[in-house]
């Protein structure tokens, strides 16, 4: 069960120049292996989001999307500042772990992600964590 | 309806030294006049130091990243600091967000004392704040 750092998620309103910063001064690459399929749900998120990698950790530059909190309901809101996302082979023993750590989460489920699991939470400074179950 | 700024929340793990600076540095004044009364069981219980140039207040207020998550709170003011206005007429306000299409967390009096206080975001994801100060 041990999270493996998967991606991090930079919000912004500047989606197409900041891909083009990570792509041309950083060197990342467009990818389209294990990347999220986004239901592109109007109710949930549906903003743009490129996705880039230096061939092992991606990099999500997503349109960041202040009202996502409000118009689902989840306390967390992933797309507001970003966050770092890890995976793990199992979340509900995941979340298990956060009740016994008395870590409150918020729980996406698959509603922004199909067939991934996702929860979010914060770290002590605020930071927003993703912890995910790829599940197809 | 009207509306006037307040004061300015800056959300920080060092009110003392923040005091200080407010204080030593740019001249603010210890504020004692109609601070708020913190309700300190029902959600946030952190430390704040007051300051003013007179006119508009300074909050200095110990961040508390779960205050949101801990109050069910969509709108966490306490994050990442806020811009508070006053307002003669709270309830015309909330009907001016409702028909503006701009969601709300209402705080109602649960932190403050006498003060009904609502939270809400720009459209780059600042919080504002808009409060009215209940009939004793």
């Amino acid at each position: 069960m041990k999270p493996k750092l998967h991606h991090i998620n930079l919000s912004t309103d500047k989606v197409e120049e900041m891909d083009a910063f990570y792509r041309d001064v950083l060197g990342l690459k467009r990818t389209e292996e294990d990347v999220p399929a986004l239901r592109m749900d109007e109710e949930v998120y549906a903003g743009d989001v490129t996705f880039l990698t230096d061939g092992d950790i991606h990099l999500h530059i997503a349109r960041k999307d202040v009202a996502a909190g409000f118009r689902t309901g989840q306390l967390v809101n992933p797309v507001l500042e970003g966050h770092v996302a890890y995976r793990v082979s199992d979340i509900e023993a995941f979340k298990v772990h956060l009740d016994t750590q008395d870590i409150p989460f918020s729980n996406w489920g698959d509603s922004a992600v199909a067939g991934w699991h996702q929860v979010y939470f914060y770290d002590p400074e605020g930071n927003v964590i993703e912890v995910h179950e790829r599940r197809l | 309806m009207k509306l006037t700024l307040h004061h300015i929340n800056l959300a920080t793990d060092h009110v003392g030294e923040m005091d200080k600076f407010y204080q030593g540095v740019m001249h603010q004044e210890p504020e004692t006049q109609g601070l708020p009364v913190l309700e300190k069981e029902q959600g946030y219980a952190g430390d704040v130091a007051f300051v003013t140039d007179g006119r508009i207040q300074t909050h200095l207020a110990q961040k508390d990243v779960m205050a949101g998550i801990a109050t069910g709170q969509i709108v966490n003011p306490v994050a990442r600091g806020h811009i508070a206005f006053r307002t003669d007429d709270l309830a015309s306000f909330k009907a001016h967000l409702d028909a503006k299409g701009v969601p709300y967390s209402d705080w109602g009096n649960r932190a403050v004392a006498g003060w009904h206080q609502i939270f809400f975001y720009d459209p780059d994801g600042n919080v504002i704040e808009v409060h009215e100060v209940e009939a004793p």
